[in-house]
């Protein structure tokens, strides 16, 4: 059974300035003052120590869970720990403090050209690409076709991606990471460079493949997304979870927040 | 606390085993990244081979007459030592590397950390086999043929596992520490004369105790004497093997302990 469990998760990021990142430093140290908190309108938790080592509470203490079918969306305001938390669901960042019980493979979607090599041709980023995300030779053989076909790269996919349009970039990684039957998607908010019949082909194909999903998670700022794909919402703020549960609650209560900032 | 002692060495211990099973994406970043290197150059792969054929043609120039040896006895030994030199100062310099020359992927995909290390070493070892060309075209002037060429193929991957604790240590700490990697390089390249690569170990007379100690001067030489026709003693593989078991039992719990930070440094 396919399924997430979050417990009282907790992630700090240490921050090294140059001084924490010396060797050098280490063993003749400098000496640091004292720094105060900053509070502001956005981001994590900033906490200064008296050694002078800065620590951002990306994740404060969240809790939830998720069975087969669900679909959440993760809404708040800039830097509120929406990324980090879609990194910690896909095994990048291990929390600090609490449990995470996931149960079913993990695909990743948060970059579309992270990780290509610009010197390779489109197909062997293709192959690079796939092989990274866990397809096998032969599933990588099966599906490059449909990859090429799907970015209509056409003779492209020949050149090195270093020719190409930031649109085409899209169309190269989109095509690459719709081409799987993830059990668990966790996907960041997708930056479309494309044109608008490739947008509606794209969606078109994203559509098909959370139909074939088990559990999605997806980071959004578009309001759309989350009516349209969601099932459940999740909505944060400076790293705490403010409110969880139904999509059209959430919004209401991210509406409230936000005008109330104004 | 124990517990969780025992729970960074499992997932330690099973992130080394996953790497080693990933085999297949390991071996194909290898590629690309020696890919890379000769892109858009005029030679292809061999560039690599011919500027390191020039270096090596010159240097036993330099040691037959600094050593008054005759040149065709000092040449192949020469350039056999600066081609597997260059195969360890690259497995340890790009392997401090490792982590930080993957941070894209590394954020983005949960994928076991040592499959980055075992990509540059292998890396370097494709180098190696490219660069072994410049031994081959001597071993068929000078007719050096023995069948002592197969203990090659056994002290390679020996060698390899012996000293692959010193990238995944290193890429540990050069994570954290960012001035790490440039102090490493400097430090090896010192290295250099303190191992008998363009000399024999015997030509330091008194001071040959300098070879002796170095764990160099033993993987080099398990690497180098089965394609000279000598049967490497038992000594070079006791030494190397000791060098592998302390090594791994430095960098392995370093790498239990901070396996989990690496994401949080990058």
């Amino acid at each position: 059974m396919i399924g997430i469990d979050v417990e009282n998760i907790h992630v700090e990021f240490p921050l090294y300035g140059q001084r924490q990142r010396s060797l050098r430093n280490l063993i003749v140290p400098k000496n640091f003052g004292v720094r105060r908190p900053t509070p502001g309108a956005v981001g994590g938790l900033i906490e200064a120590e008296v050694s002078g080592k800065v620590v951002i509470n990306a994740i404060d203490g969240l809790s939830f869970s998720l069975r087969e079918g669900d679909r959440l969306g993760i809404i708040g305001h800039n830097g509120a720990g929406k990324t980090t938390l879609l990194r910690v669901l896909a095994g990048v960042y291990e929390p600090v403090r609490g449990r995470l019980t996931i149960r079913g493979s993990v695909t990743p979607m948060f970059s579309l050209s992270d990780g290509m090599d610009q010197d390779a041709t489109g197909y062997e980023n293709i192959w690079l690409r796939s092989a990274v995300l866990g397809f096998s030779r032969s599933a990588i053989a099966d599906h490059i076709d449909d990859i090429a076909e799907f970015s209509e790269l056409g003779e492209y996919l020949n050149m090195p991606v270093r020719t190409y349009s930031s649109g085409m970039f899209v169309r190269l990684g989109f095509a690459i990471a719709t081409a799987l039957d993830p059990q668990i998607l966790i996907m960041d908010e997708m930056i479309g460079a494309g044109d608008a019949k490739f947008i509606s082909r794209a969606e078109a194909r994203l559509k098909r493949m959370i139909e074939r999903t088990g559990i999605l998670v997806v980071a959004t700022h578009a309001t759309g997304i989350l009516k349209t794909w969601c099932n459940k919402a999740m909505l944060l703020s400076r790293g705490r979870l403010v409110h969880f549960g139904d999509v059209d609650e959430t919004l209401k209560r991210y509406e409230e927040i936000a005008t109330s900032n104004a | 606390m124990l517990d969780l002692t025992l729970i960074r060495i499992a997932k330690a211990r099973d992130d080394i085993a996953l790497s080693a099973r990933k085999w297949r994406v390991w071996h194909m970043l290898a590629w690309q990244e020696i890919k890379q290197r000769y892109r858009r150059s005029t030679f292809g792969p061999f560039w690599l081979t011919l500027s390191m054929g020039i270096q090596i043609a010159v240097m036993g120039l330099v040691v037959s007459l600094l050593f008054h040896q005759a040149f065709n006895r000092s040449l192949p030994y020469v350039a056999l030592g600066v081609i597997f030199w260059n195969m360890i100062s690259g497995i340890i310099n790009d392997g401090a590397m490792a982590f930080v020359g993957s941070t894209s992927w590394i954020l983005q995909i949960n994928l076991p950390l040592g499959m980055y290390v075992f990509q540059r070493v292998w890396s370097n070892v494709i180098a190696m086999a490219h660069n072994l060309a410049i031994f081959v075209v001597l071993a068929v002037i000078y007719h050096i043929y023995n069948v002592t060429f197969v203990l090659f193929f056994l002290a390679l991957p020996l060698v390899l596992v012996s000293l692959a604790w010193a990238p995944l240590l290193l890429a540990v700490i050069s994570t954290r520490f960012r001035d790490l990697p440039a102090i490493v390089t400097n430090s090896f390249s010192l290295m250099f004369w303190a191992t008998p690569i363009v000399y024999q170990p015997e030509q330091l007379g008194a001071n040959r105790f300098i070879a002796d100690l170095n764990p160099l001067t033993y993987a080099l030489a398990l690497l180098r004497d089965p394609l000279l026709g000598k049967i490497p003693s038992g000594k070079d593989v006791l030494a190397v093997v000791a060098t592998g078991i302390v090594g791994w039992a430095i960098a392995f719990p370093f790498f239990a302990r901070f396996r989990g930070r690496i994401a949080y440094w990058l």
